[in-house]
C-alpha cells in the first residue's frame, strides 16, 4: 500500500486507529449468543408469532431459488430514440449507479494534430436510457449492441442496448450472482460475465437464446476478464486471497472457450484488477493493484514474461488497437494531483512517463479509430471523461458528464457508429 | 466446513470460526455504521442467526459473506429506524451518517473523519481494508454493482488521503481541502 513519492497511506492502519479502543474485545461469547436466541424465542412464543421467522427465511429462499426472469420487477426504461448527429465518428457510453446510460458523440479527431495533442470534438451528449443498478458495460461491434450488467436488489441482469436506435432492450436474467466485469465474444453471440462474492465463476450467456448456458469455476475472487482477439480464449484475473495479513499473489486463469475449461493458471502480482490482450493475441497485460505493477503474460507459454512498475493502485488496462502500447490507469491517492495513465511499450515492455488525467480515475476505453483513449474520472462534484491522444500521449480537455458524482459512474465503453 | 449432521463437531467448528471472524466483524461494523452500539448489536444478531442455522450456513460457499450481509442489513435497518424515531421525537432531520455523540476512536479526529465519509464510501473502504474483502466481494456484500463498489472505493481512498495529513505517517487533523 505504499505510494510512490514518499507518501504512504496504510488504510488498514488508519481504520484501526479510528476505532474506539477495545472494539474487538467487545465480542460476545457464544453463551451470550445462545442467550440472545433464547430471549428472542421466548418473546416469539409469547407473541405466538412465526411471522418474524418467515420474514427472515422467506426472502432468503426467494433469493436463492427464483432467478430473476428479466421482465419482472424494474423494467428498463428507454429514453426514446436519440439519433446520433451526422459527422459522429464514435460514441463513448457511460453507466451510472443512479441508473442512467449516457452517450457522448464525438466527431473525428483533426488530422493536423501537432505536439499539443488533439481533443476530438464533442457533438452531442444524451441520456439514452435508464437501468436501475447499472454496472459494467461492454460493446459488441459485431451486433452493434452494448450490454450492461446490472444488479437491483438481488435481481441481476444483462441488458442489451441497441446502438442503432439507442433503445434499451429486454434484460436477460442472470440469477443472483452479483455480476461484475464482462466481455463479449467477437462474433457477438456470447457474453462472459464475472460473478462477485460467493461463487467465483464466469457465467456464459448465450445472447441469442438469452440464457445462461454454462458457468466456469475460476480462481477465488475473480476481478477482470479479457478475451483473445479471435475469441478462442478468455483470461480471468483472480485475487486468490484478499484476507489475512500476508499478501498472496493473484492468478490469471486461461480458459479454452471451445470447451469452457481452465487450461492453465498464471501467477501474477498481488491484487490483480485489470486484464487486456494485445491485438495480435500474443500478450496479456494484468494490472496488480496491491503490488503497483503490471505483469505481461506470454500467451505462447502462458507464463509471465515481465513485471513493470506503474502508478499507485493500478486498475483498468487497455491496449491500443495498433498494439504498440498498453495503457494502465492508476486509481490510488496522489494527493493533491490527478491520477495518471502510464503507457507501456509492448515492444520493450517498459513504462513511459505517466500522463496526468483526472482525479479519481478508474476506467479506460479505446476509441474505435485507435487515436484516442478515454479515461473516466472527476470529482465528487462532477465526473468527466478525459481524452488521451495516443499518438502524442497527452491528455486533452476533460468532457463533463453533468452533475453526476464520480463515485456514481460505474461503466465506460467506446462504440463505433453503426 | 463439511459437518452437516454432526452436532458436536459442528459446535466446535462454529466456535473456532466465530473466534476468528467475530472481532473483525465488530470492528468493520463499528466503522461502517459509525455507531459502536448498533454495530455490536448487529454483529450479535448476525452471529446468533448463523449459530441457529449453522448446519446450513456452514456449508454455504461463504458463511462469512452471509454473516456480513445479515449484519450490514440489520445495522442499516436499525439506524434507519432510530433516525425515523429521532425525527419524530425531536423533529430534527439528521443524516444517518452522523457519528454517535460521545464516541471517540483511539484517535478522535480519525473517528470523525471516517464517520464523516458518505455512508456508501465508508462501508466500501472499511469492508475492503478492515474486512479484507476484494472489490467484487465488497460489491456483493453491499448489494451494489462492481463498478459502483470500485468507484466508491476510489472516492473513499482519495477522500481519506485528502483528509489525513500523513507526512509523518501519523494521522492528524484533517487538512483543509477545497474540492471541485
Amino acid at each position: 500500500m505504499d505510494e510512490k513519492g514518499g507518501r504512504t497511506i496504510d488504510f488498514r492502519a488508519v481504520l484501526l486507529e479510528a476505532l474506539p479502543p477495545g472494539t474487538a474485545a467487545t465480542v460476545s461469547s457464544v453463551e451470550q449468543l445462545k442467550e440472545r436466541l433464547a430471549r428472542r424465542n421466548r418473546r416469539r412464543r409469547r407473541t405466538g408469532g412465526t411471522l418474524g421467522v418467515l420474514a427472515v427465511v422467506v426472502p432468503l429462499l426467494v433469493v436463492a431459488l427464483v432467478p430473476f426472469r428479466g421482465s419482472g420487477h424494474e423494467p428498463a426504461r428507454g429514453a426514446g430514440t436519440v439519433p446520433v448527429p451526422t459527422g459522429t465518428a464514435y460514441c463513448v457510453l457511460v453507466t451510472t449507479a443512479g441508473g442512467s446510460i449516457e452517450r457522448i458523440a464525438f466527431g473525428a479527431s483533426s488530422t493536423d494534430a501537432t505536439t499539443s495533442g488533439s481533443t476530438p470534438p464533442v457533438l452531442q451528449k444524451a441520456l439514452i436510457g435508464g437501468l436501475p443498478g447499472a454496472g459494467a458495460i461492454a460493446v459488441s461491434r459485431a451486433t452493434d449492441t452494448a450490454y450492461v450488467a446490472s444488479r437491483h436488489g438481488d435481481h441481476d441482469t444483462l441488458t442489451p442496448v441497441d446502438l442503432n436506435d439507442a433503445t434499451v432492450g429486454r434484460p436477460i436474467g442472470l440469477g443472483a450472482h452479483a455480476p461484475g466485469p464482462l466481455a463479449i465474444s467477437p462474433d457477438g453471440r456470447t457474453a462472459y460475465v464475472l460473478t462477485g462474492g460467493l461463487d467465483d465463476t464466469v457465467l456464459v450467456v448465450d445472447l441469442q437464446r438469452r440464457a445462461v448456458t454454462d458457468s466456469i469455476s475460476v480462481g477465488p475472487l475473480p476481478s477482470a476478464i479479457a478475451l483473445s482477439p479471435d475469441g478462442s480464449t478468455a483470461y480471468v484475473s483472480s485475487w486468490i486471497s484478499a484476507r489475512g495479513g500476508s499478501p498472496v499473489p493473484g492468478q490469471v486463469a486461461v480458459i479454452d472457450l471451445a470447451t469452457d475449461t481452465v487450461t492453465a493458471h498464471v501467477t501474477v502480482g498481488v491484487g490483480p484488477e485489470g486484464v487486456a490482450t494485445s491485438p495480435d493475441g500474443r500478450l496479456v497485460f494484468v494490472s496488480n493493484s496491491v503490488s503497483d505493477t503490471v505483469t505481461a503474460v506470454s500467451t505462447a507459454t502462458d507464463a509471465a514474461v515481465a513485471t513493470i512498475g506503474v502508478g499507485h493502485v493500478p486498475k483498468a488496462v487497455a491496449v491500443d488497437p495498433s498494439g504498440h502500447e498498453a495503457y494502465v490507469v492508476d486509481s490510488g491517492q496522489n494527493y493533491p494531483g490527478p491520477n495518471a495513465v502510464t503507457p507501456i511499450r509492448t515492444a520493450t515492455l517498459s513504462a513511459s512517463a505517466p500522463v496526468p488525467v483526472a482525479p479519481y480515475s478508474s476506467q479506460i476505453a479505446m476509441a474505435p479509430d485507435g487515436r484516442t483513449a478515454f479515461v473516466l474520472g472527476g470529482t465528487l462534484g462532477g465526473a468527466v471523461v478525459v481524452p488521451v491522444d495516443l499518438t502524442t500521449d497527452t491528455a486533452g480537455n476533460a468532457v463533463a458528464l453533468g452533475p453526476v458524482s464520480v463515485d456514481q459512474v460505474v461503466g465506460l465503453a467506446a462504440a463505433p457508429v453503426p | 466446513m463439511t459437518l452437516a449432521g454432526r452436532p458436536e463437531t459442528a459446535t466446535a467448528d462454529f466456535e473456532s470460526w466465530y473466534r476468528e471472524e467475530g472481532p473483525r466483524l465488530v470492528q468493520v461494523l463499528t466503522l461502517a455504521l459509525a455507531d459502536p452500539e448498533v454495530a455490536k448489536d448487529s454483529a450479535d444478531e448476525a452471529f446468533a442467526r448463523a449459530y441457529e442455522r449453522w448446519p446450513r450456513v456452514s456449508v454455504m460457499q461463504s458463511p462469512t459473506g452471509w454473516t456480513y450481509r445479515v449484519a450490514l442489513n440489520h445495522g442499516k435497518r436499525r439506524l434507519l429506524r432510530r433516525q425515523v424515531e429521532r425525527t419524530l421525537l425531536l423533529r430534527q432531520t439528521r443524516e444517518t451518517s452522523t457519528p454517535q455523540e460521545g464516541t471517540h476512536g483511539r484517535d478522535a479526529d480519525l473517528w470523525a473523519i471516517v464517520a464523516g465519509l458518505p455512508r456508501r464510501q465508508r462501508t466500501a473502504i472499511v469492508l475492503r481494508y478492515l474486512g479484507d474483502f476484494s472489490e467484487l466481494q465488497v460489491a456483493h456484500l453491499m448489494g451494489i454493482s462492481a463498478g459502483a463498489a470500485s468507484a466508491s472505493l476510489s472516492a473513499a481512498r482519495r477522500r481519506l488521503a485528502e483528509l489525513i495529513d500523513n507526512d509523518t505517517r501519523e494521522p492528524r487533523m484533517p487538512r483543509r481541502v477545497t474540492h471541485g
